[in-house]
Formats: C-alpha cells, structure tokens, sequence
C-alpha cells in the first residue's frame, strides 16, 4: 500500500512543540480567567453607573411631570395663545394696511404744495397703489413736478410712473390739473395700523 | 492501514483534556457574558437616550413657564383677547356686534352689508360694506377696522375717492379658526414683539372681559403622562 502521510511525531522535536502547544493552553486558560473576570467587573461598573444615570433621570422627569401637572393650564394657555397669534399674523399680511401709506403720501405732497390735493388713493395687500393729484393751478402744478424727481419723493417708492396727465376746465382758463400714477410703496416696517 | 498515533502523544491529551476542556468553556462563557451584557448596555443606554431627550423637553416646557413675562391673569386675558379677534368657530353675532362697534367708534356709518358667498372660505368670511361719512370718518375707519370692533377685520383693497359722494364700498373679511390646546407642539419662548404686539392690540380694541365668552368655553385639559415609567 502506498503511503499518503508522514507521522511527524515520531521525532523528539516533535514531542517538545507539542508540550509546548499544551503549557501554553494551560496557561490561555488561566489568562482567559482573568478576562472573563476583566469583563464582568468592567460590564457591572458600567451598568451600575448607567441604572444610576437611569435612575436620576427617571427623578428628574418625575419631579418635572409634577411641576407641569401644576401648571398644565397655563401651558395649554401658551400654546393656545401661540397658536391664536400666529393665525393672527398670517391673516394679517391679508389686509392692506392702507393708513400708514395714505399718511406717507399726503405728507410727502404737503411738502411739495399747499394747493396739492389727493383726489383718488387706492392700494391693494401688495402696497401696489394708484394715486391722482389734483392742482388748482399751473405753478403747483410746475412746483410738483420738481418734487416728483427728487429722492424725497422717489425714496417711497419701489416704482412710480406718470399715468395720466388731464387739465380740466374750458378754453384757456383751464385751472385744474390732475395727474395719475401707478406703482409699488415701498414696505413699512412699523407697527400694524 | 491505520497512521499509528504515539501512545506519548496520547498521554499529553489525557494530562491536559481538563485545560482543554475548560478552555472551550471559558470562551463560551466569555463570548456569553459579552453577548448579554453588551444587550444590557446597548438597552440602558438607549433608555437614558430616550429619558435624557424627555427630560430635555420637559426642562424646555418648565422653563419656558416659569420664564414667560405675562402673568397668569395677563396670559388668560390675552388668550380671551385673542379668542374674540379669531374665534373657533365663526359667530355671525359678533361680526354684526363688530360692524356697529366699529361704526359707533368712527363715525363711519355703516348702512348695510352683504357677505360673499363665492369668496368666502372655511376659515375666512368677506363681505361687502357700504357706508357713508366724510374723510376723517374714513380715515379713521382705515385706522381702525382691524382690531377696532373686537373681531380681527382685514380688506385687501382699500380705495380712497375724494370725488366720491354719498356711499363708500369696501370689501373686508372677517376671520375664524379653530385651535385646540395641545402638547404635541413645541411651544416656543414669548417674544418681545409679541408681547408688545398684543398689548398695543388690547390699547386698541379696549377689550372688556365680557362673560360667557367663547374662552371660558375652552377645555384646556389634555391627557397627560403622570407616571414617569
């Protein structure tokens, strides 16, 4: 029969790995002791340390439930009254607080003539406005027409043009003048109206 | 024919099956207390995640009351305020009581209104108003018709005609919206503007505690988690 395997424990070199392979399992059993027990002493301090952790927060929110149980109504108020304000708000950006920028305009014509006269004032929720001035003569006309071009002017505005220009009345004693404009306010940032 | 086995060799297997042995169970004994512990581990700290975050947002909550600047009876009035202005549900008195406040308060006479139906909404109800009075009437109608009548009043167009004789249109809408106290919603530190904002808004609308109003209604209570387990 032919020989598949060599049997290499037949030498003495052989023996003396071999008891070396068996010192070192008695000893990887005794050092396997000392991790198992590396381990179950490091897991008990950590979970000590966390069922402590737990513990303190299961107080602390304890203590806490019983302070909002307290004052559970004037939470439920605050939320309420948050909600109520932010509706509020919303709804407000609805409405085209046309005051504050009537007012804005009026005195912005006083100061270009006393005869200026706001004949028609008309804006919507995205402060686009129509506006007619009216003029009982020319030279209020002419002084207004300065003041159109200046910054004091302009400055209110994110856009303005010249819509309409009409002088009524008959013949050559035409002696009143209106003009139309259209174009966008610029935002307020005050308190609603 | 069978490999011969040293009877050396077999009298070291026999000196040491007991280390051997006890090695194989000291690494299953290993491998299971890292198994079970590690579960542990694992389990409480993500219960004190969870209880950490818990207790986060109940600080928050504490906090935020016992920081709040409105005091208990200014936070109950507000809310009433607040209530008048947007009502849960719409209440066609008030929009009438409204309209004559309003009107009473301007000068601007109010001669009839008419709702519109086909723009109306849920949650917004627009009506028509025709009225009559000189400028400063109107003015101070512009001035006032937002909170002026005790209900939260807005007009998206207002025009203005210095030519107009007689009657003046507007188009205004009164608002609604229900609103249930909850907790599921964080609440959010009072600010500075809105707590400015609402006393400028009760200066305006001189609001009068009436009883039996829609707020005295309102069920604040909401289940509430009692035990911390």
């Amino acid at each position: 029969m032919k020989k598949t395997k060599l049997n290499l424990l037949t030498n003495r070199e052989d023996y003396q790995r071999i008891e070396g392979i068996f010192f070192f399992v008695r000893i990887l059993f005794y050092l396997q002791i000392v991790v198992l027990i590396g381990i179950v002493v490091i897991f008990f301090a950590v979970l000590i340390n966390q069922n402590n952790g737990i513990g303190d927060l299961s107080n602390q929110k304890r203590v806490l439930l019983e302070t909002l149980k307290n004052k559970e109504n004037d939470e439920a108020k605050l939320l309420y009254l948050q909600d109520k304000y932010q509706d509020l708000s919303t709804f407000l950006k609805e409405d085209a607080r046309s005051l504050p920028y009537y007012n804005l305009l009026n005195s912005a014509l006083v100061k270009s003539t006393e005869s200026a006269i706001l004949k028609v004032f008309s804006i919507s929720k995205n402060r686009d406005v129509a506006f007619t001035v009216a003029f009982g003569d020319i030279n209020s006309l002419l002084s207004f027409f300065r003041f159109i071009e200046s910054d004091e002017f302009l400055k209110n505005f994110e856009s303005v043009s010249l819509k309409s220009f009409s002088a009524l009345g008959e013949g050559k004693t035409k002696e009143n003048y209106e003009l139309a404009f259209t174009g966008r306010f610029i935002e307020l940032h005050e308190t609603k109206n | 024919m069978k490999p011969k086995i040293s009877p050396y060799l077999i009298g070291l297997l026999k000196e040491n099956a007991f280390y051997l042995v006890l090695n194989a169970v000291a690494v299953a004994l290993i491998l299971f207390v890292l198994w079970v512990n590690s579960g542990k581990v694992y389990d409480n700290t993500q219960k004190a995640d969870r209880l950490q975050s818990e207790v986060r947002d109940l600080q928050r909550r504490v906090d935020l009351l016992k920081g709040t600047s409105l005091s208990e009876e200014s936070l109950g009035s507000s809310v009433k305020m607040l209530t008048s202005l947007v009502p849960n549900t719409e209440d066609y008195f008030s929009v009438i009581y409204a309209l004559e406040k309003l009107s009473q308060k301007t000068n601007f006479l109010i001669n009839s209104y008419s709702i519109n139906l086909r723009s109306s909404t849920k949650n917004k109800l627009k009506l028509t108003v025709t009225g009559t009075g000189d400028q400063n009437a109107f003015l101070k109608f512009l001035s006032d018709y937002n909170f002026g009548g005790g209900r939260l009043i807005t007009s998206d167009k207002i025009e203005l005609n210095r030519q107009t004789s007689g009657d003046i249109k507007i188009d205004i809408t009164f608002y609604s919206k229900e609103t249930k106290p909850t907790t599921n919603q964080k609440a959010m530190p009072l600010s500075r503007t809105m707590i400015e904002e609402l006393a400028a808004i009760r200066d305006k609308i001189q609001f009068g505690l009436k009883e039996g109003t829609e707020e005295a209604n309102i069920d604040f209570s909401y289940p509430r988690k009692i035990n911390p387990f």
